[in-house]
């Protein structure tokens, strides 16, 4: 289809090349360096989409990030990314995108009978639901109704990147100001990075290619200062990437769009799709620019109505003529710029309607030499056309600019550019809880008192709209940024560039609400916040309704809260509603602005960490050849750690019996490695664990391993382990695996903030050994066939550790249990686990050694009822609650936790103590976590809890199920019956002591 | 010694050997390689010019640098890194663990002070290549920039989301990083994966 609207020459556009791409299943061609919305504009399409609430047509209505309506879905799943704005969506070959929102077509929307119910859906419509007279019944029509793009249904198959970054001065915005800034900067070797969210630099240079600096066309200015900082090796600039976030100490979120703009099927395969940059900067300058303004008036949304500036971007930067008979309406002398970009494109220009009383200015001026027909003093009272502008109303305004007199002269026209103003784009500062003023004679919110150290705002963001004041302006920050960043000037600096044009931005006429024949809210609609179709009879409404801040306000009416963040509509909301109130703008004062500028996707914040790198997966010396079995893994922490082998044929509830069997019958081996280990070193070691332990450790003689119970300061048990004696000043303390970096944060914390005199150094060496660990009859047998080790239980007894060759290698091994069987658990330098474990495994395959995960290990020590923390216990558990009072220490002074364990409370005879539990059949295994009652299920609710079950399995070795469990008063209960209601049944089952196997312990001494 | 046939590096399992190279590709930016079974003693003990600072040194050889981040002695060969006020490593290419330690036992018996072998709870590997820091930048917070960590400097820090110690060896640039052993495969798969933009080359241990 042939580009009917494209200009025959000029524009940043490539015009040897073509592509093709499609938009709503119709075809189309652009060229490099086209927008989607640029080329959409080439071949006459101006309706892309259908409003959020009303489903009203509507068009393309700027030119870049401030972009309401031209929201399109892009791509097809599961590479599709919804409320794309067409006028930031670069232009590649074969690109398909989909107008959002509508059905059953974009042309003709079944839902557009919404606005003809709009009278009956005002703003808060949905709040009122909740009241009366039921949300439930309008729930699932709105929802069908309002929306805008959909989420891809497919995982994302594109990979994302995410750095830091730091610099001496990161500049945002690439256009004429952030360009003088960095350049300022680099060229006295700062680390400058400059940041601009378009694919290429120059800002709204690119669309007024004939402005001069430094008596250059700008067009050429630009290119020679892209060229000089690219040689500059300190400075990074960054295209297609926007600053959306601003954070305290200048830390600032970037999304860089890395291959977005290329066909998907031409992206380079080694490179991510976007990256996001994590800057920190000692100095920012922002030289984000500024965004038009609309005036509000009557049936404002039409498609073919927009900003002055698009239209001059259109036709400047991409020779695109945005419509073929114009209108133009604005209360500034900056609205004539549109009109004579547009007359000297040949499009027939009806007139400019100006708001003001009488239009003055250098554009105006010109304007007026060029014969363009001026209104002053006039007003668009209405629109019409459907799918497209066809004609506006305008009629003469009294004095006050609040009434239009006569019905309106209706003037044909199929593009109405409009003017209102300028805004600084003043989101990031504001983001960095900088505040505004208002500027009276701009009437603009500009930067007032920054709240970051070494920031500055600079040309449009700072309200100098002027260029060669901007380039002056922005020149001198980058030199300061420089200065204060340590980079000293040489004397021989260039000076700032210099440009024209300056003081002609002329005071504005303020008027928020252009009036119209009929009263606000009847007759059509003033659209403030076009995104979410909010009127300014909705404002007035919730004005009506009592609110008064604005932040209310736009709550209330949704204002400025869609995708777009009111980049268009927010001042206007402050205008009318000022307005309104009869108080000035500033009074009424702003809305919070928040972070992100533009909408980010998920995959740029998940970066890399997804899949296989979304937490490190800690392995163990050993872990391959428990792959190898074909373990099944369970997570501790971050550790994987064997849970089971099952053979072939086997579920994990055979798997786990028979590995409790095997090593009860004979041996089996377990890799222990993932216990923290620290060691405990210094003159006040024995004192300090004296501390930190509910036991004493003082008296523990060299060579010889203990029990420990660690409290925090409110009494609860925090960790546990096995400390042995390496030498008189020399401990090595074994924490649980989940518990080791906390467990040595806690003592670090102690031994640097309460008891800094203490002698005592800690050092992790969790990773530097190896641990295995045999069990059972035979363990005895197969340590005395591989090691050197004099096992005969005098030389090493029971809670002993001797140090040896084990396979060869040298090694610690202790002799402790948590089985309840004979147990050595061996150490050996990580880097020979593997090959150690190796030889244990052959040479116990007489013994029929059997590896053992961690289910087998819960099982057998809870036959043996030993507690493990984390299960048994969950902060809120004291050691006289386990039945441990004998762990704590009746004769140490002090130690952590004491103070708080001692209080009656605590000691109180019905907390929750631990028991066993066995279920009246013997055979049913009660869930962990099943709650214990007294009655059978005949007691009416409420039933009194009195405890639940902690952990409860299968025990072969018994031929019993056998539980633990927390139950009030439990110790006193010894034999009573109790009742654990299920969800289908309700099972009764005993309390016991928490010891069923080997109660009395002589399977440890072989 | 017959250990040596029996020790095995965390990365075994990848079987970096069969493409690992003498020297980066011409066409590659960054380039990593395993260093295992490096010497690491943990060095505790009080700061400044004192009985430890001299215990140290008889036995290293090396001065013990006084400044977090400083580090005494050469990359290939022994060094001492300071990395905190009263922490050292005392790391070593060549030399075993062993003949270190004692050598330490001995000066140091009598004083307030640790020395406790730790080089099989860390794991090395070095980063080299033109894009090395652009590499590191997307895991470690820190500014890496020569102005601010400049050849011969350490620091702890995270890659990703695992601890590490950093060092810097060359401004070519060479960078260095201890993990912890069980990091070994989540740090070399997620460099390995971050790197894929530049080209990576897998050097021989």
């Amino acid at each position: 289809m042939a580009q009917s609207f494209r200009l025959p020459e000029g524009g940043v556009i490539d015009r040897s090349k073509s592509l093709r791409f499609s938009f709503d299943g119709r075809s189309y061609e652009g060229h490099p360096g086209d927008t989607l919305a640029s080329a959409l504009l080439a071949n006459g399409v101006h309706l892309v989409g259908r409003s959020f609430k009303y489903h009203r047509p509507r068009g393309i209505f700027s030119a870049g990030a401030e972009e309401p309506n031209a929201l399109v879905q892009l791509g097809e799943d599961p590479r599709t990314d919804p409320n794309q704005r067409a006028t930031q969506v670069e232009l590649f070959d074969g690109l398909t995108a989909m107008p959002q929102h509508c059905w059953p077509s974009l042309e003709f929307d079944l839902n557009e009978t919404a606005s003809l119910a709009s009278r009956f859906l005002p703003s808060g419509f949905y709040y009122k639901t909740f009241m009366w007279p039921n949300w439930k019944l309008f729930e699932g029509p709105i929802r069908h109704a309002a929306g805008l793009g959909r989420a891809p249904r497919l995982p994302d198959p594109d990979r994302y990147d995410k750095t830091y970054a730091h610099c001496d001065l990161l500049v945002v915005g690439g256009g004429p100001a952030g360009l003088a800034a960095a350049l300022a900067a680099g060229r006295r070797g700062a680390r400058v990075l400059l940041v601009e969210q378009d694919s290429t630099l120059g800002g709204h240079l690119l669309s007024s290619p004939d402005s001069e600096i430094d008596g250059q066309p700008a067009a050429e200015w630009v290119e020679a200062a892209r060229a000089e900082l690219e040689s500059l090796p300190e400075v990074r600039v960054l295209t297609r990437s926007t600053c959306f976030a601003y954070y305290d100490h200048n830390f600032l979120g970037v999304l860089e769009k890395v291959t977005d703009h290329y066909a998907p099927y031409s992206r380079p395969q080694h490179l991510p799709r976007q990256r996001m940059w994590k800057v920190r900067a000692a100095q920012v300058v922002l030289a984000s620019g500024a965004i038009e303004r609309p005036p509000v008036f009557r049936d404002n949304d039409r498609p073919g109505i927009m900003l002055a500036s698009a239209a001059s971007a259109y036709l400047r930067r991409w020779g695109v003529k945005p419509g073929g008979r114009a209108l133009v309406l604005t209360n500034n002398d900056s609205g004539y710029r549109a009109a004579l970009d547009l007359k000297n494109a040949g499009v027939d220009l009806a007139a400019v309607i100006d708001l003001r009383l009488a239009a003055e200015g250098p554009l105006s001026a010109q304007a007026r030499d060029e014969g363009i027909p001026i209104r002053s003093g006039h007003a668009v009272t209405g629109t019409q056309g459907h799918l497209r502008l066809r004609k506006a109303f305008v009629a003469p305004m009294d004095g006050e600019g609040r009434r239009v007199f006569g019905g309106g002269e209706p003037i044909e026209c199929d593009l109405l550019a409009v003017s209102g103003g300028w805004n600084p784009t003043v989101h990031l500062f504001c983001q960095s809880k900088g505040s505004l003023e208002w500027d009276e004679q701009l009437a603009c919110f500009r930067p007032a008192r920054s709240m970051q150290r070494n920031q500055a705002v600079v040309g449009g963001a700072n309200g100098t709209f002027a260029l060669g004041e901007a380039l002056r302006e922005a020149h001198a920050a980058g030199l300061q940024a420089a200065e204060a960043a340590g980079f000293a000037g040489s004397g021989s600096e260039r000076q700032a560039p210099r440009a024209g044009g300056e003081g002609d931005f002329l005071p504005l006429r303020e008027i928020y609400l252009v009036p119209s024949i009929q009263p606000v809210g009847q007759g059509g609609k003033h659209f403030v916040d076009q995104q979410h179709d909010v009127a300014a009879s909705d404002l007035l409404l919730a004005l009506r309704e009592g609110y008064r801040s604005i932040e209310h306000v736009k709550r209330y009416t949704t204002t400025g809260m869609a995708t777009d963040q009111g980049k268009t509509s927010n001042v206007n909301a402050i205008g009318i509603v000022a307005e309104h109130l009869g108080k000035p703008v500033p009074e009424v004062g702003v809305t919070t602005f928040r972070p992100p500028y533009t909408a980010v996707t998920f995959g740029a914040f998940a970066g890399r960490d997804v899949d296989g790198l979304l937490d490190p997966e800690r392995t163990t010396p050993m872990h391959g050849w428990h792959q190898a079995q074909g373990a099944a893994f369970e997570d501790v922490g971050q550790w994987k750690r064997a849970w089971y082998y099952p053979r072939p044929g086997e579920d994990m509830h055979t798997a786990v019996a028979r590995e409790v069997k095997a090593t009860r019958d004979s041996l089996g081996i377990l890799d222990a490695t993932t216990l923290g280990k620290i060691e405990v070193r210094g003159p006040d070691a024995a004192r300090f664990l004296d501390l930190v332990y509910t036991n004493m450790f003082s008296t523990l003689k060299v060579g010889r391993c203990r029990y420990g119970l660690m409290l925090k300061e409110d009494g609860m048990v925090f960790d546990d382990g096995v400390t042995s004696r390496l030498a008189e000043d020399r401990f090595l303390m074994t924490t649980t695996t989940g518990g080791a970096a906390n467990v040595l944060d806690w003592l670090e914390e102690w031994l640097q903030t309460e008891w800094p005199e203490m002698k005592v150094y800690l050092t992790s060496v969790t990773e530097q050994w190896a641990t295995m660990t045999i069990s059972g009859p035979k363990a005895k047998a197969l340590l005395g066939e591989v090691s050197d080790l004099k096992l005969d239980s005098e030389t090493f007894p029971h809670m002993s550790f001797a140090e040896g060759r084990v396979a060869g290698v040298k090694a610690r091994v202790f002799r402790i249990s948590f089985t309840g069987e004979m147990s050595f658990e061996i150490n050996v330098p990580a880097r020979y686990g593997l090959a150690v474990w190796e030889t244990l495994i052959r040479a116990g395959a007489k013994y029929a050694i059997t590896p053992y995960g961690t289910e087998a290990m819960h099982v057998l020590r809870a036959e043996k009822g030993f507690i493990i923390v984390g299960q048994e216990t969950d902060g809120s558990v004291t050691p006289l609650d386990l039945g441990m009072n004998w762990i704590v220490s009746k004769k140490k002074p002090d130690f952590l936790g004491r103070r708080s364990l001692f209080r009656p409370d605590m000691q109180k005879p019905d907390r929750k103590q631990l028991v066993g539990i066995e279920t009246e059949d013997g055979r049913e295994v009660l869930p962990e976590g099943a709650q214990l009652v007294e009655s059978n299920g005949a007691a009416r609710p409420p039933v009194p809890m009195v405890g639940h079950v902690t952990s409860s399995y299968w025990s072969p070795n018994c031929g019993k199920a056998i539980a633990l469990a927390l139950v009030k008063g439990g110790q006193a209960r010894m034999g009573q019956r109790l009742y654990a209601p299920l969800a289908d049944r309700t099972v009764a089952c005993t309390i016991t002591e928490p010891v069923f196997f080997d109660k009395a312990g002589e399977r440890l001494h072989g | 010694m017959v250990e040596d046939f029996l020790r095995q590096s965390p990365l075994s399992h990848l079987g970096l050997a069969t493409h690992a190279r003498a020297e980066i590709a011409a066409d590659d930016g960054v380039a990593l390689a395993e260093r295992p079974f490096r010497t690491v003693i943990t060095l505790r003990g009080p700061g400044g010019e004192g009985a430890f600072a001299s215990a140290v040194e008889q036995a290293s050889g090396l001065k013990l640098p006084q400044e977090v981040g400083a580090i005494t002695g050469e990359a290939e060969g022994r060094q001492l890194l300071c990395l905190g006020p009263d922490e050292w490593w005392l790391c070593d290419g060549n030399s075993d663990a062993e003949s270190l330690l004692v050598a330490l036992e001995d000066e140091l018996a009598g004083q307030f002070a640790s020395a406790v072998d730790t080089s099989d709870n860390w794991f090395a590997l070095e980063i080299s290549g033109p894009q090395a820091t652009d590499l590191l930048a997307k895991a470690c917070p820190l500014d890496l920039h020569p102005r601010s960590f400049p050849a011969g400097r350490c620091a702890r820090s995270l890659l990703s989301k695992a601890p590490m110690t950093l060092q810097k060896l060359d401004e070519s640039p060479r960078f260095r990083i201890h993990v912890r052993r069980s990091f070994a495969d989540y740090a070399w798969r997620w460099l390995s994966d971050a790197g894929r933009e530049y080209g990576v080359s897998v050097l021989s241990a």
